[in-house]
């Protein structure tokens, strides 16, 4: 499959070179993950191959070019950082919608996923000040703690019967943070609704009408017991559920505004793919006309005008020369990980694959010689780090052959990490990038949401211009250029 | 306009991602919307594409010029449609991008641009018009309630002018206007002679404000925005000019744009090098064609290539966002002039006339 991505990759670079050089009509460079994005950014700097790289989102769109060693590279912003919300605000006091998304996602994963008790979606006794920040009740020894038992518990316990799991969270919860009086000095309490019996009602949806209340427990009773029957058939195989957002039923349980929140969709229209299509070739015949020295451009596009320019131009930014792919031959990466806990499968999954993007890496330990994982697949990866050899402050060196790309890894211990959890370091800055468990495919990790997001604020900080097309395709056909 | 008709489960699957965008009040207002759209050159068939695209009742696409040997326009098969109109001869291309769009392509010539014809039009577009032909149909326009939107590409620049004259859009509230309770305030303040008066003048200048959804921080209110006339907004004495305003206003880019319609209109001709020349010599004791030809990095065969495919994009793409968002009625309104310049890559909005 990774052969087939290659080809696919480095057509793609033929097609944009050809059509650069005939100076036809481009199309944005949309490859979709930011993994596939960075894996074509390595190839083009291997081959010193300028990249237009470019994308839209809603009203925004940009275009910058990477030429090695002359201008910045996809990767010189470093990661971006999740967009987090206070726990207390999600289980206590959401005010969005989004605080209400990302409740649904944890009550999803509470009742049919991986428990997780960070996650907990009942509401404890952390209690916000004033200005909406967790201030914890040290002073009368309360801890925090979810109240009574957890809502696995008391589901299983119900048989997953959608009138016990409604009292639970929407009758019993809410009556439990009405007590706490602190809450609602300067808020509008909340009403608990307690169960109708209206389990059959208008299980018919229709989309965009405000449904009534029975719609409602309706769409609840039929999510709660699909789910619950598909997480015993998982659960006897010793599994559990994944939320997805393309699945309808799961998809129930928490609709449109929503999809695009839970599932990372910013939405990119036909105006502004046309803009951004212009831009990358005007900066294209740029480039060809004045060489890879002259007046290089980064060019955006905005939703309303800035000093009255809706399409504006800056030079193009110098490469970061700490960045990790583009600063040239010896950079080296502090990772965290819990050597004890990490095995060297998820070592190569989600550090190495998802967290540095390299994509059939050879990993040797610079002080023992060791081959401790091999493109080749003949090492064993069920074995911890530290099985292996791996100590604290051991130097590996990462070498991907088919991205022509090569980085030197120092490994630092953290006993407190869990077995898939990990931290880039680059340059004493710790880079927070806990990854959910992504290997059973689960979103536990209801700070994803919104990463993408961060991730243009972030370009859009160092770079002033936004980047990224965060786009997933519909199921069904659609019209796009 | 066509009776209101709201929106289908299908349309709901093909529209979805700009429906996240703008939202559904919006689309609905687009798929209750006609547009004529005069002019199949390069940037003709930009605006025809992005306009199939979006999700309109109906457009029309007229024109009353043929088909040439050296034509380049994505929408027209050049090869078999020499000496066919246009119009016509894009129709094929323009139908596969949206079967769900009621489409109509006729041949016209400008004289058959009646009042009584525009009238059954929620908006106009004239693509590549000459400057007499777009004063008339604005005039005819402003006269019928009808949106008029001109744009034009004179080889790397070009330009697009919007005149949604006495037409609402829903923006967003300014602070004061987002909550009820603050609006009952004002009201209750309304006696004290500040606030009076400054209600009395928006009204006076036609500003209607009504506030319509009043969630905290997106509350939004629908505004009457008036636009000049094209002769109106086209009115530019250089010579009132002072550096400040050049500096806060950067006319460079209005400057070209106004000049080659000027010219195109002079000389009843497309303007070639030697006649831009001319015209900047004619002025040479003028700061602002310095500012001009600087813009242009003093090579004037970049206004008077054909049109660069690139430009037409991103002017177009300007232009079809501005046609969406007056059909939409959804959020503020670019006033009233775009013009680009692929020479450094810089698109400017002017609020013309320049100099107020």
């Amino acid at each position: 499959m990774m052969s087939t991505f290659l080809k696919v990759s480095h057509l793609y670079l033929m097609l944009l070179i050809t059509k650069v050089i005939t100076s036809s009509s481009i199309k944005t460079i949309n490859v979709q993950f930011l993994a596939a994005r960075a894996h074509v950014n390595r190839l083009c700097l291997s081959a010193n191959v300028p990249l237009f790289e470019s994308g839209s989102a809603g009203y925004m769109g940009n275009v910058f070019v990477i030429i090695k060693g002359k201008t910045e590279c996809f990767e010189c912003l470093g990661k971006p950082v999740q967009k987090t919300f206070p726990g207390c605000t999600i289980r206590n006091t959401p005010s969005e919608l989004i605080h209400c998304v990302v409740w649904a996602k944890s009550v999803f994963n509470q009742l049919f996923g991986e428990e997780d008790p960070d996650d907990a979606v009942s509401p404890n006794f952390e209690r916000e000040g004033e200005n909406g920040h967790a201030n914890k009740n040290a002073e009368n020894g309360e801890e925090k703690k979810p109240v009574g038992p957890s809502l696995r518990t008391i589901a299983s316990q119900a048989n997953y019967d959608p009138k016990e799991v409604f009292n639970k969270l929407y009758e019993k919860d809410i009556n439990y943070l009405l007590t706490m009086d602190d809450l609602w000095k300067d808020r509008r309490p909340p009403t608990p609704l307690s169960w109708g019996g209206n389990s059959a009602a208008g299980t018919q949806t229709i989309t965009n009408k405000i449904w009534p209340v029975q719609t409602w427990e309706g769409i609840f009773t039929e999510a709660v017991e699909n789910l619950g029957k598909s997480f015993k058939e998982a659960e006897s195989k010793g599994n559990v559920l994944v939320w997805d957002k393309d699945d309808d039923v799961a998809m129930n349980f928490s609709n449109f505004d929503i999809k695009s929140m839970a599932g990372n969709i910013i939405p990119a229209i036909a105006t502004t793919n046309a803009i951004v299509a212009g831009m990358i070739v005007v900066e294209a015949i740029r480039m060809i006309r004045g060489g890879v020295t002259n007046d290089l451009r980064a060019a955006y596009t905005n939703p309303t005008p800035i000093a009255s320019r809706l399409v504006s131009s800056s030079a193009a930014n110098p490469p970061n020369p700490n960045c990790f792919v583009c600063g040239g031959g010896n950079r080296e990466v502090r990772i965290a990980v819990n050597l004890e806990a990490m095995k060297v499968s998820t070592f190569e999954e989600q550090v190495l694959k998802k967290g540095l993007s390299v994509v059939e890496p050879d990993i040797i330990d610079l002080g023992t010689s060791n081959v401790i994982i091999s493109s080749d697949g003949d090492t064993d990866g069920t074995k911890t780090l530290y099985a292996v050899g791996v100590r604290n402050g051991t130097r590996l060196d990462c070498d991907d052959f088919k991205q022509d790309f090569s980085v030197k890894i120092q490994v630092q211990h953290d006993p407190s990490f869990d077995p898939i959890q990990f931290e880039l370091r680059e340059d004493d800055e710790p880079v927070k990038s806990k990854i959910s468990e992504n290997e059973t495919g689960l979103v536990s990790e209801s700070m994803e949401i919104d990463k993408d997001a961060a991730q243009i604020k972030n370009l859009k900080r160092t770079a002033g211009n936004p980047d990224e097309n965060i786009e997933i395709p519909t199921k069904r056909s659609r019209i796009e250029v | 306009m066509a009776d209101t008709k709201v929106i289908s489960s299908d349309e709901l699957a093909v529209y979805d991602r700009q429906i996240r965008l703008w939202g559904l009040d919006a689309q609905n207002r687009l798929r209750n919307s006609s547009v004529l759209l005069y002019g199949m050159t390069p940037l003709g068939a930009e605006i025809g594409k992005n306009l199939m695209l979006c999700g309109l009742n109906a457009l029309t696409v007229a024109d009353g010029c043929l088909v040439e040997e050296n034509d380049v326009n994505f929408l027209i098969d050049v090869k078999k449609s020499v000496r066919k109109n246009r119009a016509e001869a894009s129709h094929d291309r323009l139908r596969v991008l949206n079967p769900l769009v009621k489409l109509e392509t006729v041949k016209k010539r400008h004289i058959e641009l009646t009042a009584d014809y525009l009238k059954k039009y929620d908006l106009v577009i004239l693509a590549d018009q000459g400057k007499d032909i777009i004063k008339s149909v604005d005039a005819k326009c402003r006269e019928n309630k009808i949106r008029f939107i001109a744009g034009g590409i004179f080889g790397w620049t070009g330009y697009a002018f919007f005149d949604f004259d006495g037409f609402e859009f829903l923006i967003p509230a300014p602070k004061d206007h987002a909550l009820v309770d603050e609006k009952k305030e004002d009201e209750k303040q309304a006696e004290s002679p500040s606030k009076k008066a400054k209600l009395d003048d928006d009204i006076s200048n036609g500003k209607q404000i009504e506030t319509v959804t009043l969630e905290e921080d997106n509350a939004k209110i629908k505004k009457c925005i008036t636009y000049p006339s094209f002769i109106d907004a086209l009115v530019f004495e250089p010579e009132k000019l002072t550096k400040g305003l050049i500096r806060r206003l950067k006319p460079a880019n209005f400057i070209i744009a106004n000049a080659c319609l000027h010219l195109e209109h002079k000389l009843g001709h497309e303007i070639s090098a030697d006649d831009f020349e001319d015209f900047v010599k004619l002025h040479a004791n003028n700061p602002l064609q310095k500012l001009a030809t600087d813009a242009l990095n003093n090579d004037f065969e970049v206004i008077t290539d054909p049109p660069l495919p690139a430009t037409c994009a991103i002017v177009g793409g300007v232009l079809s966002q501005e046609a969406i968002k007056s059909l939409s009625q959804n959020d503020t309104p670019h006033k009233n002039f775009f013009a680009y310049n692929a020479v450094e890559s810089m698109g400017y909005i002017y609020d013309l006339p320049l100099i107020k």
